[in-house]
């Protein structure tokens, strides 16, 4: 058989158009809004009931996140036990989350047992009771965990990192010590759940084999919460961020992070910085992968990463490395920043960036969950629904000289920490 | 329902297409039918560090990630004890890209040594950030050479250890590529927004050309009964104790093996399942437990395992969790904790069944494990399972002879 020319590359065709899938909305009676979407999935739902019971809005350290698990620990009618024996009975699974913004149930099941497992859904937000003895096991398991942890040079670095730039008030760095788990009572427990859950809901939202139906079910349910009004302002105090070297004998490697505070979305340069950081460290053909792990061997992956929360924002480039080469991967990654706040990045490796990007995009957007963790962003940050599509415009307009300049505006050397963790 | 269209190169190459027009992607899946159960006893850990040659280079393309970025694609491959697999996400009007760059590392690699010296220290500092450098880290390397004697199943995809990688030579690399990468020894799947014809068209002229080669394939020895249960103590500088029971069970295709599947569910899935409730909660002699099946072709593990409370020793664990499983054998399960089982897998297998690449993987394994349709029947199967089925299988494998354990001792509190 002839042998087709293996020399030249397949044409290819750029993405100029996304056609991103926004969600529709509807509000309930008490004007709870739920946002669903639909896609053809035989049976299959996710529901989502979203909270503002996030880090930030807790007053002592761990409650936020032991209301959220604990929730499905007891009600005033059924054990733990019988919650999770019956969840599992309809063959469903409900999942708890706790972030630095919000806290949240998740529902999946199939569309037959939907009517059962919201009875269930609807006991444990409004009527968790808090045992006693489910406190004492998820307390003295936890402490368990996080001993484990501690061990973990990658923990301890982040930790570090966190504490360094965001100060010890803020949520993002609200870490615990096992001593913390002495102050968490049933009290302050059931409080913040009164607060933040029992009778106000964030949003719902709800995709897969969706129709008028299930629609019509989760507007009843929403109907027992009012919509929960809520800035998202931090307590954020002054601090100067330093860097730091922690000591943690015999790790058979060291982590390191390099980064700073930063924009989050809300700021109109977020989406050309992302861009940024995709050259510098964001993907597998970064400048820093290409370095320290292709070319140099020193880890098996680094990473630069920009984190946006509602109120804050972070960057950082994290990498695991021997011991004795952390000066080394230190001194690289300075060099790809420097080099990217002064050279411009040529158009050949810019435009495999904003492929990459826009690829990215679109696979984020196959499949009905992942489309809506990304209409949650619109709706977090009050964004307009054409802010991806306008981001492919975006993306492919951005310069070089726009990317240099952003690199010096916001990732110059002088304004980086160092977090070294390892022996 | 996953539906799907099969057909064979005359080089022998499997191909799979499925089509999800709903999709804005194309997916390229390869796998070869190689793993570390492949490897030579003194040259472990080759097949995976194979995996990341995969991507040094082949004969026509030097930059094998670059190419696929310029499409706007992304990619990803792992390597287990039976299989290497290799999948490509591309824009769907750009998947041709995909083609040309499976196939040409296909055809030949480049075998640079630079790559091979890059690659040995990736590896090596991938075995330290996931097998030292974390808590309990090793157990896999303690547990496997206890549970088997002779069978390869006896070191991890990582291999035994760092110096193999540190000893593979170029040579080394070649024979393992010419022994194993090759049309007849892959399997093939498309899937996403791409139509049958387009999909002939391009495996022909990409795959096509390839020439069929002799697989070269060792045999290895099938694992005997064991007869009595085994029992090591590892010490290491770990916060707690930890036990680790791991029971031989039968292979991927035997019949058994669906109702082994359940069995590890009602010990272990989740916050109903007995060992969870009765052990973590109420007798609150662990603060983790779980309980699952390695998921290997050849006869694999059920695993026990679980992180013990500070004060309760390993005797103790062991016999708790011991009474739990000889309870099953004994007593056998309830028709709702079946449903329950039954329930949870349909579910899980539904939700699997989204995405395009889930699809592409499970059609590969299916077709890998000799029988493509079982990409659908798997829910049938779950559901024909009985609850005599279960107490059947509880009471043929999980009997303290066929049992390894590893007492992971936290270094601080033992007298050593």
């Amino acid at each position: 058989m002839n042998q087709p020319n293996r020399t030249i590359a397949p044409e290819t065709q750029k993405i100029i158009h996304l056609g991103f899938p926004v969600c529709k909305k509807i509000s309930g009676k008490t004007g709870v809004k739920i946002y669903h979407l639909f896609a053809p999935v035989d049976e299959v739902l996710r529901v989502e009931f979203v909270f503002d019971a996030g880090i930030a809005k807790q007053t002592q350290k761990l409650i936020a996140t032991g209301v959220n698990r604990l929730l499905t620990e007891g009600t005033q009618t059924k054990t733990a036990e019988q919650i999770a024996d019956s969840l599992d009975f309809y063959g469903s699974y409900l999942q708890t989350r706790c972030t630095v913004d919000d806290a949240q149930l998740t529902l999946y099941c199939l569309k037959k047992h939907l009517h059962k497992c919201l009875e269930i859904v609807l006991d444990v937000i409004k009527n968790a009771q808090f045992p006693d003895n489910e406190i004492d096991i998820y307390k003295k398991n936890n402490k368990q965990r996080l001993k484990v942890l501690q061990q973990k040079t990658s923990y301890l670095c982040r930790r570090a990192f966190y504490e360094t730039l965001f100060g010890e008030t803020s949520p993002i760095s609200s870490y615990s010590l096992p001593i913390d788990y002495e102050k968490f009572s049933r009290e302050t427990l059931v409080e913040f759940h009164r607060k933040y859950y029992a009778d106000t809901i964030k949003y719902i939202t709800l995709s897969g084999d969706v129709d008028n139906g299930v629609i019509e079910q989760l507007s009843q349910f929403s109907a027992s919460f009012n919509p929960s009004q809520s800035d998202n302002k931090y307590k954020n105090e002054i601090i100067i961020p330093e860097s730091k070297i922690i000591k943690k004998e015999k790790s058979a490697q060291a982590t390191l992070r390099v980064g700073r505070k930063i924009i989050n979305r809300s700021n109109a340069d977020y989406r050309k910085l992302q861009l940024v950081n995709l050259v510098l460290g964001g993907y597998f053909g970064s400048r820093l992968m290409k370095n320290i792990r292709e070319d140099k061997g020193l880890t098996y992956g680094i990473y630069s990463v920009l984190e946006s929360y509602l109120d804050d924002g972070c960057f950082y480039v994290e990498a695991d490395v021997n011991n004795d080469k952390t000066h080394v991967a230190i001194e690289e990654i300075y060099k790809e920043i420097n080099t990217l706040c002064v050279e411009l990045v040529p158009e050949k490796e810019l435009s495999t960036a904003k492929n990459y990007l826009l690829g990215s995009l679109l696979r984020s957007i196959d499949g009905p969950f992942t489309i809506v963790d990304r209409n949650r962003i619109l709706i977090d940050y009050g964004f307009k629904s054409n802010y991806y599509d306008e981001f492919i415009e975006i993306i492919n307009t951005t310069t070089s000289e726009e990317l240099r300049d952003l690199c010096k505006k916001y990732f110059k050397q002088e304004n980086l920490v160092e977090i070294i963790c390892g022996a | 329902m996953i539906n799907y269209t099969q057909f064979e190169l005359k080089n022998g190459l499997t191909v799979i297409h499925h089509p999800d027009p709903n999709s804005k992607l194309c997916v390229l899946n390869i796998l070869y039918k190689v793993g570390s159960k492949d490897e030579n006893p003194e040259k472990t850990g080759f097949a995976h560090l194979f995996e990341h040659l995969m991507f040094g280079g082949s004969v026509n393309v030097s930059d094998f990630d670059n190419q696929l970025q310029i499409a706007g694609g992304d990619n990803n491959a792992f390597t287990s004890n039976d299989i290497t697999n290799y999948y490509i996400t591309l824009p769907a009007n750009n998947i041709e890209t995909g083609f040309w760059l499976e196939s040409d590392r296909m055809l030949s690699l480049d075998f640079s040594q630079k790559v091979l010296d890059v690659q040995k220290a990736v590896v090596i500092e991938e075995f330290k950030e996931r097998y030292i450098n974390q808590p309990y880290g090793d157990v896999w390397l303690k547990l496997l050479p206890l549970a088997y004697k002779v069978h390869p199943y006896r070191w991890p995809t990582i291999g035994k250890d760092f110096s193999h990688i540190e000893n593979a030579t170029l040579d080394d690399v070649k024979a393992f590529f010419y022994s194993f990468y090759a049309p007849n020894n892959a399997i093939l799947v498309i899937s996403g927004n791409i139509d049958l014809e387009t999909t002939k068209e391009l495996t022909n002229k990409w795959f096509g050309p390839i020439p069929a080669r002799v697989i070269n394939r060792q045999q290895y020895q099938i694992e005997p009964q064991q007869t009595e249960k085994r029992i090591e103590h590892v010490y290491n500088d770990v916060p707690l104790d930890l036990i680790i029971m791991g029971y031989h069970i039968c292979e991927r295709m035997h019949p058994d093996y669906y109702a082994v599947d359940l069995m590890t569910d009602i010990l272990g899935g989740g916050k109903s399942a007995r060992l969870f409730n009765e052990l973590l909660k109420k007798q609150k002699l662990f603060s983790e437990i779980d309980c699952y099946q390695s998921g290997d072709f050849d006869a694999g593990l059920v695993i026990v395992e679980g992180k013990l409370i500070k004060g309760v020793t390993h005797q103790q664990a062991e016999e708790a969790i011991e009474k739990v499983l000889n309870e099953l054998i004994e007593n056998g399960i309830t028709e709702t904790e079946l449903e329950k089982v039954k329930n949870k897998s349909e579910t899980n297998i539904r939700f699997n069944d989204m995405g395009v690449l889930n699809k592409a993987m499970k059609l590969a394994y299916a077709a890998y494990y000799g029988d493509i349709e079982l990409a659908n029947t798997e829910v049938s199967e779950y559901l024909k399972v009985s609850a005599q089925d279960i107490q059947r299988v509880a009471k043929t494998y999980l009997k303290s002879t066929n049992c390894n354990v590893l007492y992971y001792h936290a270094k601080h509190e033992s007298t050593k």
